[in-house]
């Protein structure tokens, strides 16, 4: 029998990313008229930021959502 | 050539990406997330059977007949029009928005990149039937609640956990594949739980859009997980072996999938053992790393014109 108040067996595997993996690009904005992330200030499409998509791999892997699959969001 | 229709949340930065690409083409694209604010809707059952009339949210609009392809990816739920006060009430307009504008979305007879549908079909336990249909090497799995069945199943193996959804039970967190210690197992799980054995080998992940393949061998991980230490990786573009071609293109073809990306582990033989496909998977840390052009063959999938009768 399962002990009351105990946590399922693979919850042990679960780790902690850190933020560059999972939080949000400081300082970007969605344009609704570019239909684009942006750099607040000077409107520059996150999509011509290599640099800033390698720093922030919520961009370029957001780990936990790689298996995201049929939960629409 | 019809306009693409992309459906996903904001967040979705690899979207941007594509979207970029397809402006560039001089196509007429048009993101929706149902999930940031009401869409609205007036579109009639034409004679032909097919859903027109327009969809749009507060920005922009698209007529469904014009929209050649869809790339569905995370739209938001739709969470009720905000003017609407009673949380009971505006839970039930949320869910009628989310059958009725959803759900002739979902009816357009385009190019679905992927249809909900067919993502929702292929679960973990079923992509593995799949591929072991499909010709392609499948690693021996148990899944079980029962430590007990786990420990013995688990004797004489380098055995590995592995989650059926990679998002833990806290918000920053994943469940990473890890290797187990049998005896350490508890008696009951507390929840279905998948064992594999572990392939050695050499990573790699194989981005399908349409009809191009992008492989590249990851390495430089420390762990049998490579997904949280993406910026420790090492990513090399390779060739995708014949029967493992013939196999995933047979096994997107089960689904109807036209993008996934595919975890293998090419082991010391040279034999590439499917570990499962991400129908909505992430790529862009792929292309960035390797300069493989990902994204220009999402745009050409995308942007070219389909005429199809059924979605």
């Amino acid at each position: 029998m399962f002990p009351t108040g105990a946590r399922p067996y693979g919850l042990r595997h679960q780790v902690t990313l850190p933020p560059a993996l999972s939080g949000p690009i400081p300082g970007i904005t969605y344009d609704p008229a570019l239909q684009q992330n942006v750099t607040v200030g000077n409107g520059l499409p996150l999509a011509d930021q290599p640099a800033l998509l390698r720093s922030y791999s919520v961009t370029w892997g957001t780990t936990n959502r790689d298996n995201k699959t049929d939960d629409g969001g | 050539m019809g306009a693409v229709l992309v459906m996903t949340d904001h967040d979705d930065h690899t979207s941007d990406l594509i979207v970029a690409a397809i402006a560039r083409r001089g196509v007429q694209v048009v993101r929706l997330d149902p999930g940031a604010g009401p869409l609205w809707a007036d579109v009639h059952l034409a004679p032909s059977g097919r859903w027109t009339g327009v969809v749009g949210d507060e920005h922009r609009a698209v007529r469904l007949e014009e929209v050649g392809s869809v790339l569905w990816r995370w739209p938001g739920r739709p969470a009720g029009h905000p003017a609407i006060a009673d949380p009971a009430a505006r839970a039930w307009a949320a869910r009628e928005d989310d059958l009725g504008i959803l759900g002739v979305i979902k009816t357009l007879p385009v190019r679905w990149v992927n249809h909900p549908d067919r993502v929702a079909a292929a679960g973990k336990p079923h992509q593995l039937t799949t591929a072991a249909a499909c010709g392609l090497v499948v690693p021996p799995t148990l899944i079980t609640t029962r430590g007990q069945a786990a420990r013995s199943w688990a004797a004489g193996r380098d055995v590995l956990y592995k989650a059926f959804h990679a998002q833990g039970a806290d918000e920053d967190a994943m469940v990473t594949a890890g290797r187990v210690d049998a005896a350490a197992l508890p008696g009951e799980l507390g929840a279905a739980s998948l064992f594999q054995e572990i392939v050695p080998g050499v990573p790699v992940r194989l981005t399908v859009i349409g009809p191009r393949m992008f492989a590249v061998e990851i390495t430089g991980s420390r762990h049998l997980d490579w997904r949280p230490e993406q910026d420790k990786l090492t990513f090399t573009p390779v060739d995708v072996p014949e029967q493992v071609e013939r196999g995933v293109r047979r096994f997107l073809g089960a689904y109807g999938l036209e993008y996934g990306a595919f975890d293998f582990i090419r082991d010391p033989d040279g034999r590439w053992v499917f570990l499962e496909i991400n129908p909505s998977g992430m790529y862009g840390f792929v292309e960035l790393q390797s300069g493989l052009p990902i994204t220009a063959a999402f745009a050409d999938h995308l942007c070219e014109s389909v005429d199809r009768t059924r979605p």
